[in-house]
């Protein structure tokens, strides 16, 4: 009997040890930190946020998150090992930074392929496209920035133009969110009417693991996707109600709030998809 | 007995936390929801099926309501 308890557990063991949620994907040679600045709103161009982005860079693979969602990730997990049942959310959001952006773009250059996972409404989803989406046209000028020699390039995308200065130092055809294929890392990227643009604020080198959690996913493409986050957003208390969220709200508060998500979420940065 | 008892919740346990982890979609398939309030005061309830995931889900609400 006890000998049987013993196969059981070792087989149910190795059973959970195989559907672990996290995969390690690749070995981090840098941690790349990028400041991003956005408009959110087109109804309001004066307001501009930021936030810090990070490109974790491996030997073949690259992740990019931003700080806020990286840190939620961490929070989460550490609660779960440490079999904690309580969160205080104003305590944690005194620690991590708030991120507008649950979207992690994971690049795999040998593949030449992007994957990009997003969560919202109580989803997560993930899409996949190849990564060769610039067609890069390679300027002679030349600038110093952050201590980089720096050559300009441009490209269009998503339905916004891009000039780009990207370092033959760091000889990596990478760069923030899905923009690659350059000689060299990109060191700042901006589009022409500075509605999204990423600045460099350094270069770490790191031997983390890079991770891929792999999670529930529903698998789209990025046009149903961008579709159905536009609708989300629209109106949101009741979108997020037929997802397994309700709240506790009046009718003016519900219209309050839907008002100011459809706000900050009607500039993102691929328009045309 | 009693070890008996403890290897066997042990087993139940790592049993139904891989259950937990289907590689497939199943947005209805919750296992628990929590009655959350949220940093900015207001009060709601969100479902998940696994604590890392609706502590996630948590945060990414508050985010979305507060931030």
């Amino acid at each position: 009997m006890k000998k049987i308890l013993f196969y059981v557990f070792i087989f149910l063991l190795i059973f959970n040890l195989s559907a672990q949620n996290e995969e390690k994907i690749d070995k981090t040679k840098y941690k790349i930190t990028y400041l991003l600045r956005y408009r959110p709103d087109t109804t309001n161009t004066e307001l501009i946020l930021k936030e810090r982005m990070f490109l974790f860079l491996g030997k073949e693979k690259s992740k990019f998150i931003s700080e806020g969602f990286n840190a939620i990730d961490s929070v989460a997990k550490k609660m779960e090992r440490d079999g904690s049942t309580t969160i205080d959310l104003g305590v944690i959001f005194n620690k991590i930074p708030r991120s507008k952006f649950k979207d992690v773009i994971y690049k795999n250059h040998p593949k030449e392929e992007i994957t990009v996972t997003d969560a919202f409404g109580g989803t997560y989803y993930l899409y996949r496209e190849p990564n060769q989406l610039f067609q890069w046209k390679i300027d002679d000028e030349t600038k110093d920035l952050n201590g980089y020699r720096c050559q300009k390039a441009t490209t269009s995308f998503g339905g916004r133009n891009y000039e780009a200065w990207f370092t033959q130092d760091i000889p990596i055809a990478d760069g923030p969110y899905k923009f690659n294929g350059l000689p060299g890392l990109i060191v700042t990227i901006a589009d022409d009417k500075y509605n999204y643009s990423y600045g460099l604020i350094d270069v770490l080198k790191s031997d983390e693991d890079m991770i891929f959690n792999n999670r529930n996913f529903v698998k789209t493409t990025k046009s149903e996707l961008l579709t159905y986050k536009k609708e989300f957003y629209k109106n949101f208390v009741q979108s997020a109600s037929q997802r397994g969220l309700t709240l506790d709200m009046d009718a003016s508060e519900k219209k309050a709030l839907n008002r100011k998500l459809s706000k900050r979420n009607n500039n993102p940065i691929e328009i045309l998809y | 007995m009693r070890k008996y008892i403890s290897i066997l919740s042990i087993a139940f346990f790592t049993l139904f936390s891989a259950s937990s982890y289907s590689t497939e979609a199943v947005i209805d398939d919750y296992y628990a929801c929590v009655d959350v309030t949220f940093s900015c005061g207001h009060q709601g309830s969100v479902c998940g099926n696994s604590t890392t995931e609706i502590v996630t889900w948590i945060m990414i609400w508050d985010d979305e309501i507060c931030g």
